[in-house]
């Protein structure tokens, strides 16, 4: 009794954290970013907005929260990110970090 | 006579002075300036490096990047418009050439 309660402890505690859903992501980012972005993400309708495509998943979800918290301040992005929720920044941060594109950080 | 020269020695440094500004001023123009880059390197080039402080995440990929987004990004950085207080420190020591130069460096190195 006492091992089997300890085995269903591991096997929660084992539960990998509920992935983040790239094609909801998708539709967000397809809606709310690409007009600006470029729906590749690498082209954007301004040289001054960034590349998102293949950037990596944790900058992109600092750089939203911080947008959304003021911490980081632009007019149209501080408008933007104001709805979105935890799940959505994840999601929409999982989507863009799996799009090709020529970011690197790579030494050469 | 003694003040004369005085004069002269002090026009002719304020001559050189001005010359060497002016350099500085066109040299990214020219492509004579040099991108700091090793400013740069012990983070951004090494894949997957991690931020530290104040919050854990990696570095921003920058190779391949627009280069007016990057010149925004660090100027932004150098006004203090953008917090991160490595990038705060960093962009404070350089001049508009060098961040020019730097957005051109970077944007060139697209995979």
């Amino acid at each position: 009794m006492k091992r089997s309660l300890i085995i269903l402890a591991l096997a929660v505690a084992a539960q990998p954290a509920i992935a983040a859903d790239v094609k909801k992501g998708e539709q967000l980012a397809q809606q709310q970013c690409a007009a600006c972005h470029g729906k590749d993400f690498v082209t954007a309708i301004d040289p001054t907005y960034p590349k998102l495509a293949g950037q990596y998943v944790d900058y992109l979800e600092k750089a939203l929260r911080d947008y959304q918290t003021g911490a980081r301040k632009n007019a149209v992005m501080a408008g933007l990110s104001k709805p979105l929720s935890r799940d959505d920044i994840r999601n929409l941060a999982a989507y863009l970090s799996s799009l090709p594109g020529p970011l690197n950080n790579e030494k050469r | 006579m003694k003040l004369s020269r005085i004069l002269l020695l002090a026009s002719a440094a304020t001559l050189s002075f001005a010359a060497v500004a002016q350099e500085k001023k066109t040299g990214a123009a020219a492509g004579t300036v040099q991108a700091p880059v090793s400013t740069c390197i012990g983070c951004h080039a090494i894949p997957g490096y991690q931020a530290s402080f104040p919050q854990v995440y990696r570095v921003p990929k920058i190779g391949g990047q627009s280069p007016q987004y990057i010149e925004a990004a660090l100027k932004a950085y150098r006004q203090g418009d953008r917090k991160h207080p490595t990038m705060v420190g960093v962009a404070k020591g350089l001049s508009d050439d060098e961040i020019a130069a730097l957005a051109a460096y970077y944007a060139q190195r697209g995979r």
